[in-house]
């Protein structure tokens, strides 16, 4: 009997070193990444969004260069902190590139929801700058059609599921981008300015984007 | 399952894990180990939104779909303008047995409100239909009140990180109490019969002290008795004369003799040959019944003699093994 015991005993460490160094691994540069990550957040529900983005990219450096979901998390996190500081268009770029299609193994689904998600949001305050700023549908149009269209995609996608748990928020989104589309000029002028689509006026985002338009 | 089995009877034997009313550290360890992963794993904050529930009905932005049913199946769907309040798609038109029609439409509302699906139909001739009266209504998911229309989520982790180098030292001090566990020196447990044939613990002395028998008759007694109801096996016989060669050896300073020659001695000496010469006629007499005082009064002379040999001031002799010692009863 006491023979199986010290088996057993002598095994385990050969277990934890094999646990170590595959899975292991990405749990050991996590618990770098996560505490600055923790402070990203911080920050974010602050209101310090700069802050928020430069804690989020270090949490980023940190994590395990293979640790491919922890790493699109924290994009996702930076890019959300980058709408909310006022640059909507390039919060957009960023998720742009992370859902472009790539080798290896897909995404999780949920992740690629909530980065299709931010991207929806980033293009929606985009599109209630410029039509803050523009009259023109040319500038804001492809933007405004644009968050309409994820939103919707996305509140079919979640209705499909079993939970459910996402598809208030995704209709309430989903009506905000069709009000917003629809809405004159003068009645989205006399409506209290979300914060993103303030912060993002105060950085000229339509001017940004002609500058952008005419290169 | 064996190994299970056996794994439990082991670990009762380990005798700090016997000590009643005190922590057993590996249990102990164990316990700080699943409370550690228990912890990480209790869920953290949920993603929040300020929506109110989804309305049963289509809201502005969804997709709903219906059927009713026409007289024709000519029906288009009439050209969109910027403001129309309701979007509507023929998705099939599947005819009926009683020459009806019946269309499958499929509308998105882009205003809140109470709208007839048929007025967004129009003839071959580009009239609209208006009739039937096939309502549906829109609703809004957007709370009265909100200052804004979006929401987006809080940060929606919130979580925390696997304490993995906690985990990994836990894990090496558990590893440790483990292989303290195993390498503890483990006593056996006292047998729960007791054993007919106490023989003296040769290499632990100590240990055995309090139940070892003081005198020589103790020591002769339960082979002696079985003697008396002859059921004395071979080796127990020989057990016997050893232990009255080591004594009367010494005591008739016999140690340069041969065996053979001492048992001879042995046997013809009134008092060292007493005992033998006693057992063996018990033996010879197979349907004798031997009382209890006649084994008292066997053992007599031994019950004033020190059943260790060390405790004699003189010398012992060499001890005769089991190959050489010769047998009396066998010979």
């Amino acid at each position: 009997m006491r023979k199986y015991a010290l088996l057993a005993w002598c095994l385990a460490p050969l277990a934890v070193i094999l646990f170590h160094f595959t899975t292991g691994q990405r749990l050991w540069f996590a618990e770098k990444s996560v505490p600055l990550r923790l402070l990203g957040e911080k920050a974010e529900l602050a209101g310090n969004y700069k802050k928020a983005v430069e804690h989020y990219l270090s949490a980023e450096s940190a994590a395990h260069p293979k640790d491919l979901v922890l790493r699109t998390r924290l994009r996702i996190d930076a890019a959300r902190a980058l709408m909310l500081d006022g640059s909507p268009l390039e919060a957009a770029e960023q998720i742009d590139l992370l859902l472009e299609p790539r080798r290896g193994r897909p995404l999780p689904t949920t992740l690629v929801a909530e980065a299709r998600s931010t991207l929806a949001l980033a293009l929606y305050y985009a599109a209630y700058t410029l039509r803050l700023e523009s009259s023109s549908p040319d500038m804001w149009k492809s933007e405004a059609d644009g968050a309409y269209q994820i939103f919707r995609d996305l509140y079919q996608s979640e209705i499909r599921t079993e939970q459910k748990t996402l598809s208030v928020f995704y209709a309430r989104n989903l009506e905000a981008s069709v009000r917003l589309a629809r809405a004159r000029k003068g009645e989205l002028a006399s409506l209290p300015v979300p914060e993103a689509a303030r912060a993002a006026l105060e950085r000229g985002v339509a001017s940004k984007k002609r500058a952008a338009a005419s290169e | 399952m064996r190994i299970v089995a056996e794994l439990k009877d082991y670990f009762h034997t380990l005798q700090f894990l016997r000590r009643p009313r005190r922590w057993k550290p590996t249990a102990l360890a164990a316990g700080l180990f699943v409370l550690a992963v228990g912890l990480f794993f209790v869920p953290s904050k949920q993603p929040k939104t300020d929506a109110p529930a989804l309305p049963n009905g289509p809201t502005v932005g969804t997709e709903a779909a219906t059927t009713i049913l026409l007289d024709q199946r000519s029906y288009s769907v009439a050209e969109l303008t910027s403001n129309t309040p309701l979007l509507v798609r023929i998705a099939g038109i599947e005819p009926k047995d009683d020459g009806v029609f019946a269309y499958h439409l499929v509308y998105t509302g882009l205003e809140i409100g109470v709208f007839n699906l048929t007025d967004f139909l129009v003839t071959t001739t580009g009239q609209r239909l208006r009739e039937p009266i096939a309502t549906v209504t829109i609703g809004s998911v957007i709370p009265p009140g909100a200052r804004h229309a979006a929401v987006y989520t809080d940060p929606p982790y919130q979580g925390r990180a696997v304490p993995y180098k906690f985990l990994l030292i836990l894990g090496t001090l558990v590893w440790a109490g483990c292989g303290g566990a195993l390498f503890w020196p483990v006593k056996k447990q006292p047998a729960v019969t007791p054993d007919p044939e106490p023989e003296p613990q040769q290499d632990e002395p100590d240990a055995e002290e309090s139940s070892a028998p003081k005198t020589l008759a103790e020591l002769l007694r339960p082979l002696v008795e079985k003697a008396a109801n002859k059921s004395i096996s071979l080796e127990e016989k020989g057990r016997l004369e050893q232990i009255l060669f080591e004594h009367w050896g010494k005591e008739l300073e016999l140690d340069h003799l041969d065996s053979l020659e001492q048992l001879r001695r042995i046997l013809a000496h009134p008092d060292a040959g007493a005992l033998l010469r006693t057992i063996e006629r018990w033996l010879y007499q197979p349907n004798s019944l031997i009382t209890p005082e006649e084994i008292n009064a066997a053992l007599q002379s031994y019950s004033a003699l020190p059943s260790d040999p060390r405790q004699s001031t003189r010398p012992s002799r060499p001890k005769p093994t089991n190959q050489t010692a010769p047998t009396h009863f066998e010979s």
